[in-house]
């Protein structure tokens, strides 16, 4: 590594540093691969036990009927914002720190997408049933009900599935062409080929190239807020206790890019440190991420203070209830697990040396995922087990199979990022050309 | 930094001639006249409704221009480095701002409902007088220590040629903090709650964040004849207004966002403690006309008009566009406070002269702090000097 570090960056290291990292797989790759797919075989194992006995295995009881798969759902949908966040806003914004780790996050984004979308199939009592959520021309003349956010989620999801992964590919072209220059094998070079349009790197190409993604920039910014909104309109349409509030999207959105960029951490630590990428990811790009950690953080902050404000001046006895029960009822170690997490443990981001820490921040990012899975649990399960009418009151566990899909999607959305780093460019050639100093002739 | 530039913009200081002062201050004495006159009489109610939606709107625009400097340094953003003197001298208005807020109490019994009403638990707690006045009056007070302080380093980056960019970062998200929280608190005292059993949780970031818009629509509003004044056309390129243009578009589609955010959740629910508030609004006459403009005006025309890179690059449409949002943020105020206190919709006179005054104490207070201090700060770090026309 200190060897690697003494060499400058150079356009010539940088095309064979990411052609290296798409080499033929170490030891260590497989030992990390070969447990996540175990563990998605557990969690497909799970989900099969389910479908045979019914949704009862679940831990769904009266009156909690929406449990851990629509937290991972909404988990899962949350990690995928940073991505687009990243590639598309600080792009317009100009934002160099995202250069180095911006195709991380896109495949993050995809793959996220990807997870997230197996929950609510899961939760279906009939999966195979899932495409009566799609519209489709039918003889029996029957419509899904536009009225419903679930049915909004559909094309929320599928709209950002689309694009996002339109925007990873078309991202990907340059970079593809490079490595499918440097392989010899054919059966890669064939299959890079076909991944890389026939790109030449013409300054026509560039051109239009350039342009095309200024404009799917453009077009992905405001998914990034449309997405998470939607999703929070599933709960805030609702009449609930803790639901029905006007803060939810902007808030689910802060929350979403604050849990997305603390995964985003979490990801790029072990690959910089596994690949060598020092000199890419730099220590800078951690403190540019860890202070947009900050401001979500502070967003995020602020909507649990409003919505506890309001509740009590509301002069609602069921909104007052509930915060109160959420605070101080049977989930409150879920409630403090998450104030903690979300709003505490980031105050010490607002020092330099932490943000260019990174065991300190690798710490601090796991322990937000875990504080904004824990968000999106209370939101859900102790809104629906304490609603209106006291006589309906119920207390939701998590069951074995929740717990087994719930470590399946994790292994899941790993193994689709272990296949990337090792396939597809993890790092943009491209763009990390764009920063570096324009070589001299004979230097 | 090149000497010749600071020498140039240092002698760009006490240029505007006197009477441009004395115009603007004559107009503000008219509006001061007209409310004065009228505080106490027949038409007390209308000038005192009058007085806190300008109060509320110039007050935002004021500390947003400040909190729009604050961006600028925190995110390292050289592209608006030149605007950024001009943003923060938005902030000479906040000293008037905490004498009009304590002006603003002496007429509570016409303009805050809950001054006169009793109601139960919690609100007799939340919306006791005293505790409104405290709260309010601390929390502006310790903002205005923070613009103090702010403004006063980041002067002294160009007076005295000492790098205060640390420091300057170090109080930007301090400042941001406090006006979040303070902003709501104005949103939730002087708006929500003259309608004391309606709640949004949003609010308050709708108040800061339109203030913040307005701000940004003043900017490229007041810069334009400063830089035909001053002959700032090599510090202020196109490319300023044309990045301004995008940021103006692109939070003309936040605001909407965040205005269908309330509007949808509320509407969807239908529960008639929420609906009373926006069917009040949006459904009835008379000011159902007034929302449709608003829309028009903040989000509609300005996000379709500023498309085209022209439209962002010819100062004299960009002024347009941002005078047209601009008045609709105004309206925006208006049609928050107005309804809950009034069911007519009544326009006088007074009405105009009053925000004539505003405006004009405004841009008094915005003209004394740019003639007093450099308009463009050659001294920060991050300033590129000369604008070749590229560069970002």
């Amino acid at each position: 590594m200190s060897q690697m570090q003494q060499r400058p960056l150079t356009y010539a290291r940088v095309t064979e540093d990411v052609v290296r990292m798409v080499d033929k797989p170490s030891k260590k790759w497989w030992a990390l691969f070969l447990p996540t797919v175990a563990l998605v075989g557990l969690g497909v194992t799970c989900f099969f036990y389910q479908v045979a006995e019914g949704l009862g295995v679940a831990g769904y009881r009266h009156p909690v009927f929406w449990g851990v798969y629509i937290t991972d759902f909404v988990f899962w949908v949350g990690i995928a914002h940073s991505g687009t966040l990243i590639s598309a806003i600080l792009y317009l914004f100009r934002a160099r720190f995202r250069m180095s780790i911006y195709r991380i996050a896109e495949a993050m984004t995809v793959f996220a997408v990807l997870t997230a979308g197996l929950f609510p199939i899961i939760h279906l009592g009939r999966p195979w049933n899932f495409l009566w959520l799609i519209p489709y021309p039918n003889s029996r003349e029957l419509w899904i009900n536009f009225k419903s956010p679930l049915v909004w989620d559909v094309f929320a999801v599928g709209t950002y599935l689309t694009v996002s992964s339109v925007f990873f590919v078309v991202g990907m072209i340059p970079d593809i062409a490079a490595i499918r220059d440097k392989v010899k094998e054919t059966p890669r070079k064939i299959i890079y080929s076909i991944l890389s349009f026939g790109w030449k790197g013409s300054n026509k190409e560039w051109l239009h190239y350039t342009r095309a993604y200024l404009y799917f920039a453009a077009l992905a910014t405001p998914l990034v807020l449309s997405v998470h909104s939607v999703v929070s309109w599933d709960f805030a349409m609702g009449n609930v206790p803790g639901w029905h509030t006007t803060i939810f999207p902007p808030y689910f959105v802060a929350g979403a890019i604050f849990s997305g960029l603390a995964m985003v951490i979490t990801l790029t630590i072990p690959i910089r440190k596994i690949f060598h990428l020092e000199d890419y990811i730099t220590l800078d790009n951690y403190d540019g991420m860890a202070k947009l950690i900050i401001l979500t953080s502070c967003i995020v902050g602020y909507a649990y203070a409003a919505e506890f404000f309001m509740a009590w001046y509301s002069g609602s006895p069921y909104e007052w209830g509930q915060f109160v029960y959420r605070a101080t009822g049977e989930y409150a170690l879920f409630y403090w697990t998450m104030v903690i997490c979300n709003c505490v443990v980031p105050i010490v981001l607002w020092w330099e040396k932490v943000r260019k820490n990174i065991k300190a921040l690798f710490v601090i990012s796991i322990l937000i995922n875990i504080g904004m899975w824990f968000e999106r649990f209370n939101i859900i399960v102790i809104s629906l087990s304490r609603d209106f009418e006291p006589g309906a009151w119920g207390i939701y566990k998590i069951s074995f199979v929740e717990a087994g899909i719930t470590i399946g999607s994790f292994a899941w959305f790993f193994m689709f990022f272990l296949l990337f780093v090792k396939t597809l460019p993890a790092v943009s050639i491209a763009e990390m050309k764009e920063i570096l100093p324009v070589p001299k002739k004979g230097g | 930094m090149d000497q010749s530039v600071n020498q140039e913009i240092l002698a760009k200081r006490n240029q505007i001639p006197g009477w441009v002062f004395k115009v603007f201050l004559a107009l503000a004495a008219v509006g001061v006249v007209a409310f004065v006159v009228n505080a106490r009489g027949e038409r007390a109610e209308e000038v005192w409704q009058l007085f806190l939606v300008n109060f509320l709107f110039w007050t935002g625009v004021a500390q947003g221009g400040l909190v729009f400097s604050c961006i600028l340094r925190i995110t390292n953003a050289r592209w608006g480095r030149g605007l950024l003197r001009i943003s923060e001298g938005f902030a000479s208005f906040t000293v008037v701002s905490l004498v009009l807020l304590l002006v603003l109490f002496i007429g509570q019994e016409f303009v805050l409902p809950y001054a006169h009403h009793h109601y139960h638990s919690p609100k007799d707690i939340w919306l006791n007088m005293n505790f409104v006045m405290a709260r309010n009056v601390i929390g502006f007070s310790i903002l205005l220590v923070l613009n103090y302080f702010y403004l006063r380093t980041s002067i002294e980056q160009d007076l005295n040629g000492k790098e205060r960019i640390v420091r300057l970062k170090k109080l930007a998200p301090a400042v941001i903090l406090v006006y979040a929280l303070v902003f709501s608190l104005f949103a939730w005292d002087f708006m929500m709650s003259l309608d004391p059993h309606w709640f949004s949780t949003l609010f308050g970031p709708y108040y800061f964040i339109g203030s913040l818009i307005a701000a940004i629509g003043a900017t490229i509003i007041l810069s334009v004849p400063l830089k035909r004044y001053l002959g700032l056309d090599d510090y202020l390129s196109l490319h300023h207004y044309w990045d301004m243009g995008k940021i103006l578009q692109g939070f003309s589609l936040f605001w909407v966002y965040l205005m269908f955010s309330q509007l949808l959740t509320i509407w969807y629910a239908n529960m008639p403690e929420e609906t009373g508030f926006v069917i009040k609004r949006v459904v009835d006459e008379p000011f159902r006309s007034f929302a449709w403009a608003i829309l028009t005006c903040c989000f509609i025309f300005p996000f379709v008009s500023l498309l085209p890179r022209t439209h962002k690059i010819v100062t004299p449409i960009v002024v347009f566009i941002a005078t047209v949002s601009f008045s609709g943020l105004w309206m925006d105020k208006f049609l928050l406070i107005i309804p809950s206190l009034t069911d007519e919709l009544v326009f006088s006179i007074n009405h105009f002269l009053i925000t004539l005054g505003f405006l004009a104490g405004f841009v008094a207070t915005f003209l004394l702090f740019v003639n007093r201090f450099p308009v463009i700060p050659f001294g920060d770090p991050y300033f590129d000097g000369k604008s070749k026309g590229g560069g970002h």
